[in-house]
């Protein structure tokens, strides 16, 4: 034992001495926050959801909060590591293990001790982190108070030219959007590190009213929330607003999941059980209480939700007592038309769960459990693919999930069933094989019958079920500055879905390869080809459709280069090709620069873009993650021809108070929408402007 | 000609995925290695043999079965394998012989030979003969890289007159330790789209291995684990072809002298 305190002494002294040098560089520097693959993952969320963006920013609050008031390491459980993104579920384990055996860390520089953190996972997570002695629970609780730091932030947008939606209709004289063009965003919240957060927000979309009309409330949507970690025997209490995240997202997920991506080992979905809700989203999270109670290794959650949901409401007068039914949700949270506040808040939603955990020292296993209860019966469309939607006026889902680690293999998974007893499961490993190379598998099987309503697994199909197949990937380092990342996704459904009239298959290829020489230059190029069997005219016979195989394929090269310590360059160019050898192919083109100046001794800071894109067609679009006013995502979907042209600017007016200035601007020199959509202006040419403000205190 | 089923092509190692799938690497390579490309003879360093056997897709008719021998010869090495593919209706039949020189520390060239014939009983009998090249080049000390041609003058059937098809192969292998491994090769078939033939073999104990990979021009995964003790190794593998389901494979591999290590140490140049 003596050996081992004087050979760790050592060892720290020595990484003291070699990692000093750099370290001291990096404090003059502070580390970026950004992350390419985030945005990638962001680009591909967009996809799956329907070009639909994302509104849960809780990964961009928690790194903004750790940035102000970085995390203890030595304080860090699993899930409060889980919350960074870019570790691996390997990496996480490596560092508990080493501070279980060695005790607490002496010193920041002591991450390169850890198996499995190398220089570019310690880059990352250097700017949120930080080396403490814990402090006793007493001690926490009076600084939870006073300790922490109040967050006022206000945004407003606006589209420039106004959409169709806000012109007068010329039969009715009135326009069928009854609010203002402004979008406004009101959010208060106080936070200590990550034990005590309480706040509340408030939302209003373009086009909907204000105090007024609709809206005599004020806004169209408000969220509150108070959220306690670690006060003992309560290892979390949630009040009002918060997300729930079990297992492995078969049965039910609300926060934010990566689907796949160049980062090959984010396949395992880890994270809080619990989660406070902060974000303007209007659907996807719970409304009531939560708690988890824990002493030592075991911990039992409890949950308890009742939520209004919009939803298109169907009814039946021909009965002598009218019948209600729910046929679809409605989750974008838009209420500016007549038919729009018709559908919101009429489904009632009870949401009733729980889990129960044991830990030990190198894994977990945890029982799960929900269930659902509506006011008014759901029943699905009556499509062939819809056979197995959900109907009714209850529902629950049960599961059992694990992980294991053992020296360089972290295994994990899920297995689930619903009220029918139909099942799905999933399960995959991450292997350090080497330190240059890591493997990674997952297998799911989930049956055509099956049915959790907020599930977010790592699947291909968006609805969650109806999916076999397994994931392969691999990361190599080769040299010093090269990575490859590649992987293949093979996969079945075995029964209908939307678009594809018979069972299907697909398979999923990416190869990535990215040259970081230093803090300077990244280059990165990505192979990525898509195959699946969908519906397509070529493929009819004889009067009926089956499905045949449709390849989208795509290349990205991306380089960024800093130029000096306050100019960084960014440039893209992307290629995508769409049914190559099919009829009606499309391709696609995109490239844009991005000049992104963040000066030292300055408070303000800024970047901007010129971007060209091209394309056929919808099919071969192109999606491409925007810098955008802190917390909030910008992820356009690009088709047809045109420019596109922004410009933030963020400035610091003093200690406690920030600005943020965003003016963006497409103009499409294709072919032009006719305009019909309410949401399409007519023109040319589309503007947006955001302005936000914080103000901590 | 065609292929018989496109999956199982016994010219080319495209459906034969499992054996030949360590070419490009130092520690892991053995006896099956150079019908991936003829100049990855030249890390022999001790006679070796081997024997395996696959039933495509579980059909009788469809039944593989290769064998091979390698043996150092000065700076160099000789290799021989013979191949059966076929039932009582059709049979196919490849014998090769190959021959790879170091050049070097860092690069090796070899050639290949191969007698082909197929048979029909009571309608056709026919063969041919076609040359392979290789070349392999260690760019870095964990890094190699490789070429290989099969068939480049487009050899004929002598009575069909059915023209092999020539194939071309850039590929590519990176030995992250003596334990693991991953390569890959782009091939190009004439008249075919190009395909990506990508595996990794992962040594997690001296007696035991994993080895897995994927072939794009169909879809098709492979995978296998060996045994290996007393100078002898047993693979088992397995591939599935999205269509047309799962082949199994038996893989026996000799090298004498080798009391335990899944493949011979290799003396490093």
């Amino acid at each position: 034992m003596l050996r081992l305190i004087f050979f760790r002494w050592a060892c720290w002294l020595l990484l003291v001495v070699i990692g000093s040098s750099t370290y001291r560089l990096k404090a003059q520097n502070p580390a970026q926050p950004a992350d390419p693959l985030y945005a990638t993952q962001l680009e591909q969320i967009t996809e799956s959801l329907g070009d639909v963006q994302p509104e849960d920013d809780h990964n961009a609050q928690s790194l903004d909060h750790y940035l102000r008031t970085p995390l203890n390491l030595n304080a860090a459980d699993e899930a409060a590591l889980s919350e960074f993104f870019f570790l691996s579920p390997l990496q996480i384990r490596q560092l508990l293990d080493y501070r279980s055996l060695l005790g607490e860390l002496l010193s920041i520089y002591e991450l390169q001790a850890v198996p499995g953190w190398d220089p570019a996972i310690i880059g990352k997570i250097r700017p949120y982190v930080v080396v403490q002695q814990t402090a006793g629970m007493l001690e926490q609780f009076r600084t939870r108070l006073k300790g922490g730091t109040h967050q006022l932030l206000a945004r407003v947008s606006q589209a420039l030219q106004p959409s169709e939606g806000f012109r007068a209709d010329p039969l009715t004289g009135e326009p069928a959007y009854k609010g203002s063009p402004q979008r406004l965003f009101l959010r208060y919240g106080y936070q200590y590190k990550h034990l005590l957060q309480y706040g509340f927000a408030a939302e209003k979309d373009a086009g909907e009213e204000l105090f007024r009309g609709s809206q005599r409330k004020g806004f169209d949507f408000y969220t509150a929330h108070l959220f306690i970690r670690d006060l003992g025997f309560v290892h979390t209490l949630a009040l009002g607003d918060f997300t729930v995240n079990m297992g492995q997202g078969l049965m039910h997920w609300q926060g934010l999941a990566f689907r796949k991506s160049a980062e090959i080992t984010a396949v395992k979905r880890q994270g809080l059980l619990l989660r406070p809700y902060r974000s303007a989203g209007e659907f996807n999270f719970h409304r009531g209480v939560g708690i988890r109670l824990g002493r030592q290794r075991t911990s039992i959650t409890a949950f308890a939700s009742l939520r209004h949901l919009d939803a298109n409401r169907e009814s039946d007068t021909l009965l002598e007592t009218e019948r209600f039914w729910v046929t679809s949700f409605q989750q974008s949270g838009l209420h500016r038309t007549p038919s729009e506040l018709a559908d919101k808040g009429v489904q009632r939603q009870w949401t009733f769960g729980g889990n129960l955990s044991r830990s030990f020292r190198q894994g977990h296993v945890g029982l799960n459990a929900v269930r659902y209860v509506f006011g008014t019966p759901v029943q699905s469309n009556p499509a062939p693919y819809n056979r197995y939607a959900f109907s009714g006026k209850d529902w629950s889902n049960y599961s059992f999930d694990f992980s294991y680690t053992r020296r360089n293999v972290h295994v994990f998974g899920e297995l689930a069933a619903d009220a029918g007893f139909h099942a799905a499961g999933i399960a995959g490993c991450v292997l350090s094989v080497d330190a240059a190379a890591d493997l990674c598998f997952l297998y799911r099987n989930i049956a055509p019958q099956y049915r959790a309503l907020y599930a977010n697994a790592f699947t291909e199909n968006s609805s969650r079920s109806n999916e076999r197949g397994i994931y392969s990937g691999v990361s190599i380092r080769p040299a010093s500055g090269w990575r490859i990342d590649a992987y293949v996704d093979l996969y079945r459904f075995p029964w209908l879905r939307y678009q594809a009239s018979a069972p299907s298959s697909g398979v999923d290829y990416l190869a990535q390869m990215t040259y970081r020489p230093d803090k300077k230059l990244e280059l990165v190029l990505r192979y990525r080809t898509e195959t699946k069997q969908e519906n397509r005219p070529e493929f009819y016979v004889d009067g009926s459709t089956a499905p045949g195989p449709v390849t989208r394929q795509g290349l990205r090269w991306h380089m960024q280069y800093r130029l000096s310590a306050s100019l960084t360059l960014r440039q893209r160019l992307e290629l995508v090709w769409f049914n190559r050898r099919g009829l009606n192919p499309q391709d696609g083109f995109l490239s844009f620069m991005d000049f992104i100046y963040k000066p030292m001794q300055l408070p303000i800071s800024g970047n901007i873009r010129l971007q060209y894109f091209e394309s056929d067609g919808y099919d071969s679009r192109i999606y491409a993650y925007e810098n955008d006013v802190l917390f909030n995502y910008s992820i356009p979907v690009y088709y047809n021809k045109g420019y596109r042209f922004y410009l933030n600017v963020n400035g610091d007016l003093s200690r406690k108070m920030s600005f943020w200035l965003r003016v963006a601007t497409t103009r499409n020199t294709g072919n032009q929408g006719s305009g019909a959509r309410l949401n399409d202006p007519d023109g040319s040419w589309k503007s947006d402007l955001s302005f936000q403000v914080r103000y901590l205190f | 000609m065609r292929s018989l089923v496109f999956a199982q092509p016994l010219r080319q190692p495209l459906s034969v995925l499992y054996p030949p799938s360590s070419a490009y690497s130092l520690y892991q390579h053995d006896v099956f290695s150079f019908m991936s490309n003829p100049a990855s003879l030249a890390f022999t360093r001790k006679f070796s043999a081997g024997v395996y056997g696959e039933r495509r897709f579980l059909l009788a008719e469809l039944g593989v079965c290769h064998m091979a021998a390698a043996m150092p010869i000065g700076s160099g090495a000789m290799g021989t394998h013979v191949r059966y593919a076929g039932f009582s209706g059709y049979q196919e039949t490849s014998l090769g012989i190959a021959y790879s020189r170091r050049l070097g520390e860092k690069a090796a060239v070899g050639l290949q030979f191969n007698h082909v014939n197929f048979r029909v009983p009571g309608l056709v009998r026919d063969a041919a003969v076609f040359a392979e090249l290789g070349a392999l080049l260690r760019v870095a000390p964990k890094l190699i890289i490789g070429l290989h041609v099969q068939n480049p003058a487009g050899g004929l059937f002598a009575k069909t007159e059915a023209r092999l098809p020539s194939t071309f192969k850039l590929g590519m292998g990176f030995d992250a330790s003596e334990k693991f491994h991953i390569n890959a090769e782009l091939l190009k078939e004439s008249d075919l789209p190009v395909a990506l033939l990508a595996a990794f073999q992962y040594q997690f104990h001296q007696r035991f291995f994993i080895r897995a990979g994927i072939n794009t021009a169909v879809g098709s995964g492979f995978a296998g684990f060996g045994l290996a003790w007393s100078g002898l190794r047993v693979d088992v593998t397995g591939s599935l072809h999205p269509q047309l389901g799962f082949t199994p494979g038996l893989m026996l591999v000799s090298f004498p002298g080798n009391k335990s290590a899944v493949t011979p140490k290799v003396v490093q140049p």
